[in-house]
């Protein structure tokens, strides 16, 4: 059998319903076809990232995509519980939220695997974030999400 | 007058006695007639002489007060000063303004400021003090009320302030719903609801993408004063002049504008705001240009001790009428559809500005173009660096 590419891992940390689907037209809108796991607060992306660490057998996201006004803990928090992890210190993050605090933006500016994203009132510009990922994730796939086993 | 140098040795003369029956009595009329309560004691803080101010402040005759302790009108509270204060005057210190508590015959409180002054023999030995009391109660109680007065304004306005900035940030968060989904709506459904539905979305998105803006600028208006904490430190005005030139960018290319500048000189203020003054003034000149491309000049020159700024157009102009108006938050002279804008760029720039100590305005002549000023006061004295050459970029303009 010939490898197919396996998909990309990309997490959104998302509470808002609106800019979850939001998101998904805009990796639509430039054709990322990944693996979507969509977590939508605080605590249950700490779980996640903690499970991670000890090695559960899944491997690291290839990108997070999290918002900073998440429910629990703050996407803030979320962050920083990332960049300690043993496992997963290295996955790029866009840090995406609606307000453009100079905090959030330093924030993004202090870490290179951290982008900033602030979502914008237009979807012509909410629909860069589909290109944004797409570059980010580097090799998009070019199969459908396999699911193994 | 004509004794002078008796009024120079007044201490001396009191206690020595050696002065003729005229000089005394020209020195207690003095005393007595003086708005001030004038109290002599020893040094063991016996109560010597009380002038009628003395009376009238303190309720007690002299009679009553002379030969008393001075403790007599120090509270319970404060009868530590007393003997700190015997202390210095026994090293012949004087006591200037010193602002403290009396208690008078009635048990009342008085705010006091006492000038003690040691008093010497014939011989120059301390024997004694001379006691310069002014009540300053009502002065205190005026200062307290305008320091409450000041604290509550403050508060008020640190509160209305948060409160916009909350209201704009909050605000922008449905609103951004409704902005980008009525614009998917005309992307899913566009041309097949009908023409009107068509143009309903587009009513829909334009007052959406325009209130975001508003909120926007009002958050940006409400924070000059909030976010920055950290202190000023000396920048580079042409480097910041040149950012701005690179965020307009889009803005200098198609409209053909040409920006040029004199030497500008390093000033005390936050970075990003100059940007943002830089690029709203500029931004502004190449929005509002006439039928000809812009040309739009920066120059900086020392006034006493503050730069001042000056961002030259050969715009439209403003009608002096409006030269206050304009700065006001959300106003504008256009239409949105003539000129875009939410009015609120100038505002702004004016409350950076201020906010930082200085002045801004602007100075014009109708079809002829604008020239917006604005002042930055220099850094400390040690920074200041000596006023730049006026050295005109190639490309003229000036």
């Amino acid at each position: 059998m010939n490898a197919v590419p396996s998909p990309s891992r990309v997490v959104l940390a998302e509470d808002n319903l609106a800019d979850i689907h939001l998101v998904r037209e805009a990796l639509q809108e430039h054709h990322v076809r990944c693996d979507l796991r969509v977590v939508s607060d605080g605590e249950e992306m700490l779980h996640f990232i903690n499970q991670l660490d000890l090695d559960n057998g899944d491997p690291c996201p290839d990108l997070l995509l999290l918002d900073l006004g998440l429910p629990k803990y703050s996407g803030r928090e979320i962050l920083q519980h990332l960049l300690a992890s043993k496992k997963c210190s290295h996955v790029p993050v866009v840090v995406m939220t609606s307000s453009d605090w100079r905090k959030d933006v330093e924030l993004a500016e202090k870490h290179a695997s951290v982008h900033y994203f602030r979502k914008p009132s237009t979807l012509a510009e909410f629909m860069h974030l589909g290109g944004l990922v797409k570059n980010m994730i580097e090799a998009p796939c070019r199969t459908e999400p396999l699911k193994e086993g | 007058m004509k004794a002078p140098e008796k009024t120079a040795d007044l201490d001396d003369t009191i206690f020595d006695g050696n002065h003729t029956p005229e000089v005394s009595s020209l020195l207690a009329a003095i005393v007595d007639s003086s708005d001030d309560a004038i109290i002599s004691k020893d040094l063991t803080g016996t109560i010597m002489s009380w002038n009628k101010s003395a009376e009238r402040l303190f309720g007690y005759t002299a009679h009553e007060a002379i030969g008393r302790s001075i403790l007599l009108i120090i509270p319970p509270e404060r009868v530590e000063e007393e003997p700190q204060i015997l202390e210095r005057l026994k090293r012949g210190e004087r006591v200037d303004h010193f602002e403290t508590v009396r208690v008078n015959k009635n048990g009342s409180r008085l705010n006091i400021s006492l000038t003690i002054s040691p008093v010497r023999d014939a011989s120059g030995r301390i024997v004694g003090a001379s006691k310069i009391a002014r009540d300053i109660t009502g002065r205190v109680r005026q200062e307290k009320a305008l320091r409450e007065a000041n604290e509550a304004l403050k508060r008020a306005n640190a509160d209305l302030e948060q409160f916009a900035y909350s209201a704009a940030h909050d605000l922008q968060e449905p609103l951004r719903m409704v902005a980008t989904y009525s614009e998917l709506l005309r992307k899913k459904f566009g041309g097949r609801l009908g023409s009107r539905a068509d143009e309903y979305i587009a009513f829909t998105v334009e007052g959406a993408v325009r209130m975001e803006n508003l909120l926007r600028d009002l958050r940006i208006y409400t924070q000059v004063c909030t976010a920055e904490h950290e202190p000023v430190a000396e920048i580079n005005a042409n480097e910041v002049l040149k950012r701005a030139l690179q965020n307009l960018d889009v803005a200098i290319k198609d409209s053909g504008a040409s920006v040029t500048n004199t030497e500008l000189p390093r000033v005390c203020i936050y970075e990003f705001q100059l940007e943002q003054v830089f690029q709203n003034l500029i931004g502004n000149a190449i929005r509002y240009r006439s039928i000809e491309a812009p040309r739009i000049h920066v120059t900086a020159r020392m006034e006493g001790d503050e730069w001042v700024f000056s961002v030259r157009d050969n715009g439209i102009g403003i009608d002096p009428k409006f030269k206050e108006h304009i700065f006001g938050i959300f106003k504008r002279l256009h239409s949105a559809s003539e000129y875009p804008g939410t009015g609120m760029g100038l505002a702004i720039c004016k409350r950076i500005i201020e906010r930082g100590g200085g002045r801004m305005w602007v100075e014009s002549t109708p079809g002829q173009g604008s020239t917006f000023c604005f002042t930055i006061r220099c850094g400390g004295p040690a920074k200041r660096e000596s006023e730049p050459e006026e050295v005109f970029d190639s490309s003229g303009g000036g």
